[in-house]
């Protein structure tokens, strides 16, 4: 089939890197973008001409490039929270231009603030591609002491919590399972701590990042509804630095610095969260329980010379949960190795070898042990062709060897076989090309496609089943030998309409194609979940989304507002026959039903950016629904995904200097669930009867929360501050589960039981830095 | 179907949750939809007795008068030899046998006709267990320390090394008829001896109480659907897991489930010293 295709895509991608042609009146000016203090490269400052009509972004590498006429120029590079830097220059030739840019943490200065390009939300062509900085972040309550950029990007229009205690999120309708979330290119699989409390991402090595939910460029791919791209901080430049934080739950500190001064830095960033000790202190639990996670980020940047750079970093983290012999644990570990290289003022490199794992275990003492898990080693090649001022052609490939071992449970006793779940293998790749291209002073498009393939490779078997999950045909495949291959075209199309100075017109369209699933018979996302590949039975997810939007900014870009629709198509979308259980089920693959899902949804969105009192408000009015045969006989039904409304306001009032305080509220309609509609009696037990699939909902979600921010006073050896919160204001007892179940006392009566797991719940965390 | 490796994991993630966090359970109201009644059944074949049948309808959730019982049902129950028996109501929808008891290594088939339909499934009588020993141990892993002490079971059960059996124990407190909880075992848990012990993490009980034990050996049907049975009516505080109905072996258009069985029973209560 395609082999023809992704032949000519090669010999295109060939050409256009050939074909480094230069305007002969222009010239190129490039270089990279660091912050003043720290030599910390900064993503996304935007690079513009006096009269506004060129511009262009740095990249996720701190790197820009810009073709200019030849001649007298003035150059501006703004970045929120920084002092806008004018660069005056005679171009006649190419040059190479690196800018230290400022910080500006008072933001006081008005005429700085003039001169800021604040409208990029009109200007980008990214659709839903919302970018958060660390600044922005700091400004939000935090729970138990801890920022948290998973917590952050939950409260914006179209991402929505999954549950209270639970480990992912949903975006636009999508399953957890459908967000690629990736740590300095690094894809993590599980990305929470302690029932989704935490999430994995240490905000103190966090430079920032950047949230996809539609018009997803070409260059990301493998899952289905968005993409969550985390960069880490590279580490101070010019001198040794530390920060941390003491809370009740968990502490962190962080130490960053130049090994060669501007030429090679390094940060290490531990936590870990100590609750056992805690509880232990408290007389809650025996002494031999443990429960905690801690986790440990690490980065080494080293600048070769101006065209070549190298990072290698990594993550490593853990939960341990258990009492005496018994327990369970499980983490990640992710490591990075790049390489930027620049082919000339115009054409930038990125090669990347990447490897990550996430695994699981318990252990039973006396009888056994199980562990399970996925890993991947992947390598990475980008381009980015800055080629005319109208055009950024972005293109590339990726191969990723996928490694997964589904479970296998070790029994001490020798006379009981092991049970094990055949490992499996897959080759994932996939090619990209993509253009941005600026049609006039309103149009920007942008298109792209990417090439995607998917080959579940030996050693293993292809197993035929039959309604009742009987093994009907077995085909055997030895080691490397293809068992099974898809392939997806998957097109990607951005349009910007630049309406007013104010206002523009988005809409997007792209196709994503998902090849790996979660198993998981809860919709919250527990550890415990296992990653399958596509294979001969479980076909891969298909995702169409059409999304339009209008975006207008007010009062001198002080407030910015957008409205967007999208309507989704989801085609392959799992779940499971009744009962169905799926750790360590050999046969698990008969069990998984697929179908189809359609989505559709309106954000709305508010944000004040500058003055004292900063927030946003977002709404999200949805509808997911599910069809899958064997499930609600065949008849479309609410996902469990599905939420009506969803409303976050985040607000953050600047008190003095020193004070300010957040308070965020959350509501959101409760998740479709199943609940019965009748009973009957069984061997002495009062039994709920079900008849549709998540026809009930569970009571409205919403809580508020508040934190108090108090800065130390002046500069000092160390700078602290306070951290003061309440999680849950008013105490409202949400609603984790509801059960039906015999009462106690009378087992004649049944009732329905709501169990609810935090109240309010205050924390206080010092921070400090030196 | 391996329904379940899954009461080895009695250390589930969501029994950590709400170990972890003072999760907190109120009593509400909800208000539930009327789903049109459907046909329940609740048969069993014990050793050396003959079968009972109830038959009646679901009602609404919360309901707690008594439901409607199908009174003009015929149901037969057949050995594998061909030999059967009709059973005849004797009221409120429960249906018993005379003549045909059951025997060890026989398979029957109960069919019961409603209204024109037939539900039909079959299960097999296994060899009987014995509890060969029953004793207890204090329970030192987590949970309050400032409580009653806590005592876990003992159990040692007679196996035969040439079935692949299944075990239901059920636990009873201070002579109740209705069980505290029960759980299951397979064959796959034990080396296949003569001999199988085990220890339930699940019940746990105090100085004062008198506890009974009922160990029935069952076939894999049954034990499949005790699985299924457990998930729902047990939801122990979690699971968003999508609750189901179990599957009857009588078909779809019914619900419950025929079952052959014997059982061996002890009782036990902590000595003081």
């Amino acid at each position: 089939m395609n082999l023809k295709k992704y032949l000519w895509l090669i010999i295109a991608l060939y050409w256009l890197s050939v074909l480094l042609v230069t305007a002969q009146d222009k010239y190129t000016i490039s270089g990279e973008v660091t912050d003043a203090e720290t030599g910390e490269v900064l993503i996304g400052v935007t690079i513009y001409t006096a009269d506004k009509m060129i511009g262009t972004m740095t990249n996720t590498y701190g790197f820009y490039s810009l073709t200019l006429p030849a001649g007298q120029q003035t150059i501006y590079f703004s970045f929120v929270g920084y002092e806008t830097q004018q660069k005056q220059l005679l171009l006649n030739s190419n040059q190479s231009i690196k800018i230290a840019l400022q910080t500006n943490e008072t933001a006081l200065n008005e005429v700085v603030v003039k001169a800021e390009k604040k409208d990029k939300n009109i200007t980008s062509t990214q659709m839903a591609g919302e970018k958060l900085d660390m600044k922005t972040i700091d400004k939000l309550p935090v729970l138990f002491g801890e920022r948290d950029v998973l917590k952050t990007i939950q409260l914006l229009p179209g991402i929505s919590t999954v549950s209270e205690g639970g480990n992912g999120f949903s975006v636009r309708g999508g399953s957890i399972d459908q967000n690629l979330i990736l740590l300095d290119e690094a894809p993590v699989y599980s990305a929470s701590h302690l029932m989704g409390f935490f999430s994995v991402f240490n905000a103190d090595a966090i430079k920032g990042m950047t949230v996809y939910k539609s018009g997803i460029p070409a260059n990301y791919g493998g899952r289905a509804a968005s993409v969550l791209d985390i960069t880490m901080k590279d580490g101070n430049m010019k001198k040794l630095q530390g920060s941390g934080g003491i809370g009740l739950l968990a502490s962190r500190i962080t130490l960053e610095g130049p090994v060669v001064a501007d030429k090679m830095s390094f940060i290490v960033s531990g936590r870990r969260s100590y609750a056992d000790l805690m509880a232990k202190g408290a007389n809650q639990i025996d002494g031999d329980t443990k429960m905690y996670f801690y986790d440990l980020n690490a980065k080494l940047n080293y600048k070769i010379n101006d065209n070549n750079r190298l990072f290698l970093s990594g993550y490593f983290g853990k939960d341990d949960f258990g009492f005496d012999d018994l327990g369970m644990d499980w983490g990640n570990t992710t490591a990075t190795l790049r390489w930027n290289h620049l082919f000339s003022a115009k054409l930038f490199s990125n090669t990347t070898a990447l490897y990550s794992e996430y695994d699981y275990g318990f252990n039973f003492g006396d009888n056994g042990s199980m562990q399970s898990g996925i890993k991947d080693v992947s390598l990475k090649q980008d381009f980015t062709w800055y080629a005319s001022p109208e055009n950024t052609l972005r293109y590339g490939l990726n191969c990723t060897y996928h490694t997964f071992y589904p479970g296998e449970f070790l029994f001490e006793d020798q006379s009981i076989s092991d049970i094990k779940v055949a490992e499996k293998q897959a080759f994932e790749s996939s090619l990209y090309i993509s253009n941005e291209q600026k049609l006039g002073q309103q149009l920007v498009l942008d298109y792209g496609l990417r090439a995607s393939m998917f080959n579940q490779v030996g050693k293993g078997e292809n197993i035929t089943y039959d309604d009742d999950n009987n093994i009907i045909d077995k085909e055997y495949f030895s080691n490397g030998q293809v068992m099974q291959s898809y392939y997806g075209l998957e097109p990607r199309l951005g349009i910007n309409y630049r309406l007013t100075p104010q206002s523009s017109f988005k809409a997007s369209y792209n196709r994503m194609v998902q090849y790996l699933h979660l198993l998981s018979n809860s919709t919250s996302g527990q550890p415990t979940d296992t990653w399958t590949p596509s294979t001969y039975n479980i076909k891969p997810t298909t995702v169409n989304q059409y999304s339009v939007g209008w975006f207008r900014n007010f009062f001198d870009n002080t407030f910015e507002f957008s409205a967007e629709s999208y309507y989704k198509t989801m085609n392959n979308i799992s779940d499971y026959k009744d009962g169905t259980q799926v750790m360590l089920n050999e046969d698990i693959e008969s069990y998984v039903l697929q179908g189809e899902g359609r989505s559709f949804g309106l954000e709305l969105y508010l944000k004040k950016k500058y003055g004292n009192f900063t927030g946003w408000i977002s709404y999200t009015l949805s509808n997911t629904e599910n069809k899958i045969d064997g499930i609600n006989n065949g008849q479309w039904y609410s996902s469990s995904y599905d939420k009506t409304h969803d409303v976050s306001i985040v607000s953050s009032y600047q008190l003095s200097t020193r004070l300010s305080v957040s308070a965020n509220w959350i509501f959101y309609t409760g998740n479709a669930v199943t609940f019965p509609s009748g009973k009957y009696e069984f061997d002495g037990n009062q039994v709920p009867y079900y008849t549709e699939r998540n026809g009930y909902r569970m009571p409205d979600y919403h809580r508020l929360d508040l934190n108090i921010h108090l800065e130390g006073k002046g500069k000092r050896r160390i700078n602290s501050s306070w951290d003061f919160s309440l999680y849950n204001l008013y105490n409202r007892m949400n609603a984790y589960t509801i059960n039906f179940r015999e009462n106690e006392t009378n087992p004649n009566i049944t009732e329905a039981v709501k169990l609810s797991l935090f109240g309010i719940v205050p924390s206080v965390t010092w921070n400090f830095k030196f | 179907m391996k329904t379940t490796k899954k009461y080895i994991f009695g250390l589930s993630y969501l029994l950590i949750i709400s170990l972890v966090f003072a999760s907190c359970e109120e009593v509400i109201d909800i208000t539930l939809n009327d789903a049109e009644p459907k046909l329940t059944m609740d048969g069993v074949i014990n050793l050396n007795s003959a079968a009972t049948v109830k038959l009646s309808y679901t009602t609404s959730y919360f309901a707690d008068e008594p439901p409607i019982y199908e009174t003009n049902a015929t149901i037969k129950i057949t050995n594998k030899r061909g030999i059967s028996e009709i059973l005849s109501h004797v009221g409120n929808g429960y249906y018993i046998g005379q003549s045909l008891l059951g025997e060890v290594g026989i398979e029957y088939e109960l069919s019961v006709v409603v209204d024109g339909k037939i539900h039909a499934g079959n299960s097999r009588l296994m060899t009987p267990t014995q509890i060969v020993d029953l004793s207890y141990t204090k329970f030192d892993g987590f949970g309050s320390s400032n409580d009653e002490d806590e005592y876990n079971l003992e159990i040692v059960l007679k196996n035969n090394p040439q079935e692949d059996n299944y075990y239901l124990v059920k636990y009873y407190l201070n002579g109740s008829d209705k069980e505290e909880t029960y759980s299951l075992w397979s064959h796959e848990f034990f080396p296949n001896d003569e001999l199988i012990e085990f220890s339930p993490l699940r019940f746990s009980f105090t100085k004062d109480d008198f506890v009974t034990v009922k160990a029935y050996s069952i076939d894999e049907g049954t034990y499949d659907y005790y699985s299924q049975l457990d998930e729902i009516i047990d939801q122990r505080g979690g699971g968003s897991s999508t609750p189901f109905n179990p599957t009857s072996n009588l078909g779809k258009d019914i619900l419950g489930y025929f079952r052959a069985w014997s059982f061996d029973e002890k009782s036990i209560q902590v000595e003081d010293n």
